[in-house]
């Protein structure tokens, strides 16, 4: 078995991770490919991440949906999307303006100062709660048959569910609030709690923790056990997400005491959480002065 | 002459593919022919000589049968060699069978495991369209990219969003790069393809390290 070559032509080597997201153009990706015929070094590679790649494009939007919890609840500061993040980046840009123009230095010492004691002022994760946090989407069969009364809210509730079970988790929480709307000029229909957990956990699912909070508390009092047992589990994490660890204790309580499918999982997160908690009260009684 | 058989220079895997589908026979001799040049490639490091051309012809045959039900039309080249590494990890477990009944038989100590005669088995499942177990994989390692490496979470998480939108290569492509330049209003795409490339480092680092710990699940 022979020694790899590492390959030599930088070029090549850059566009093996857009070959592989398929970025390329059909001709850039004739190139590449014509390169892989000729490179070992660039196959090999290819070929050790394929798996990997191919499961990453087999359901894009959830893996970025996931991608956008992880980061939103661990650095808020990089949400570009957010206030907060335009603030940093007309700080970042107000900063090379006065690279550019040469302006002395204490001035821009001054601008460090600000953004470090910006970023102190908001720490990313200051009770160490989120990331106790799991969020995973619970799966669901769409069924093309269905009995009983069909009206607005059912159909909205049945494509929003097609759209969560195709990973794509904005669309299933637009489709699912207009089926909880419809539902609310309704007497009852069967799948409101359902469709308060599945659009609680969607908006979790795309970070909108404090909307997803509101209606898995709601799903959370159901009379169908499975769908109150979810709910609460979700709650638990949405709370964990909000660092609000004891909005998470009840829940998992709950579960650790009478749960069937979440109680092994409440009883080892209430266990780190009391942990964590423990921790944090540890260090505030060290801290001299308190 | 123009015989419309295409070579590797003129038309990408995933062209040639579609053609073979679309009933070009050309096409499909064409894209088998470059399909197995890859896979000797890649198996003659990783099985021994006497089994390479059975390991190879059997990720073909598989490739065969199963590429007509792909749903993707891009990324065959991707897809084929997964199924490649399936059939190898097959041959790994096949050939650890072997070796522990004739340990058994000679009452030998243990041997080594499977993972440390070729290629990770984490990653191989028995049906290739089965990614069911590298999904889960996946799925954690992007989220702790987003975690360790806030910056290529966020490029990453673009390009899956745009993918996941859909439309042509370019589309994707041209979609992801205005949202990051956004946030970095200066990035090139050459620069937006050198960062990506780091990245993937980073990802292939933390499946490797996932890969390594048996409590990644």
């Amino acid at each position: 078995m022979s020694e790899r070559k590492q390959c030599l032509d930088p070029r090549q080597g850059e566009l093996l991770a857009a070959y592989e997201m398929g970025l390329l153009t059909d001709r850039e990706q004739a190139e590449f490919e014509s390169h892989l015929h000729e490179c070992a070094d660039c196959l090999e590679q290819v070929y050790e991440m394929a798996p990997g790649v191919a499961a990453m494009r087999q359901a894009p939007g959830e893996l970025a949906a996931r991608m956008r919890v992880a980061s939103a609840a661990l650095n808020p500061a990089l949400d570009t999307s957010s206030a907060v993040g335009g603030l940093f980046a007309r700080l970042r840009d107000f900063w090379e303006s006065l690279a550019r123009r040469q302006v002395l230095i204490p001035v821009g010492v001054a601008a460090l100062l600000v953004l470090l004691v910006l970023t102190q002022l908001r720490p990313d994760d200051p009770g160490g709660f989120r990331k106790l946090a799991r969020i995973e989407p619970v799966s669901y069969v769409v069924l093309d048959t269905r009995s009983g009364t069909v009206n607005e809210a059912v159909l909205r509730f049945d494509e929003g569910m097609a759209r969560y079970a195709a990973g794509d988790y904005e669309a299933a929480v637009a489709l699912l609030a207009t089926a909880v709307s419809l539902g609310e000029a309704m007497d009852t229909w069967a799948e409101e709690d359902q469709a308060h957990f599945y659009l609680g956990l969607s908006l979790l699912l795309v970070g909108r923790v404090e909307p997803a909070r509101e209606q898995l508390q709601q799903a959370s009092h159901s009379p169908l056990l499975p769908v109150a047992e979810r709910s609460r589990w979700y709650l638990a994490q949405a709370n964990l997400l909000l660092d609000d660890p004891y909005g998470a204790l009840v829940p998992l309580q709950a579960l650790a005491d009478s749960g069937l499918t979440y109680r092994d999982r409440a009883f080892q997160q209430l266990e780190e959480l009391r942990r964590v908690m423990a921790d944090r009260d540890r260090a505030h009684q060290e801290i001299p002065g308190r | 002459m123009n015989t419309g058989s295409a070579t590797p220079t003129e038309q990408s895997l995933d062209t040639l593919s579609r053609r073979a589908l679309a009933g070009d026979s050309q096409a499909e001799t064409a894209f088998f022919h470059q399909l197995r040049v890859r896979f000797l490639t890649i198996a003659k490091r990783r099985v021994r000589p006497d089994s390479l051309e059975d390991v190879v012809q059997d990720a073909l045959r598989i490739v065969h049968e199963k590429h007509t039900e792909r749903g993707d039309e891009r990324g065959i080249l991707m897809w084929s060699l997964t199924v490649l590494r399936n059939v190898i990890g097959n041959y790994y477990q096949a050939k650890e069978r072997q070796q522990r009944h004739e340990a058994q038989v000679e009452n030998l100590e243990a041997l080594p495991a499977a993972s440390s005669l070729g290629p990770s088995l984490a990653w191989t499942g028995a049906d290739p369209d089965d990614f069911s177990e590298t999904g889960a994989l996946v799925r954690k390692a992007v989220a702790v990219l987003a975690e360790k490496s806030p910056r290529c979470g966020f490029y990453f998480q673009r390009i899956l969003e745009s993918l996941d939108l859909g439309g042509g290569p370019r589309e994707i492509s041209q979609r992801a790069l205005e949202w990051v330049q956004r946030d970095e209003p200066d990035l090139t795409r050459g620069s937006f393809y050198t960062a990506l490339h780091r990245c993937r480092a980073r990802l292939r680092e933390i499946l490797a390290a996932m890969e390594a710990s048996p409590s990644h699940e």
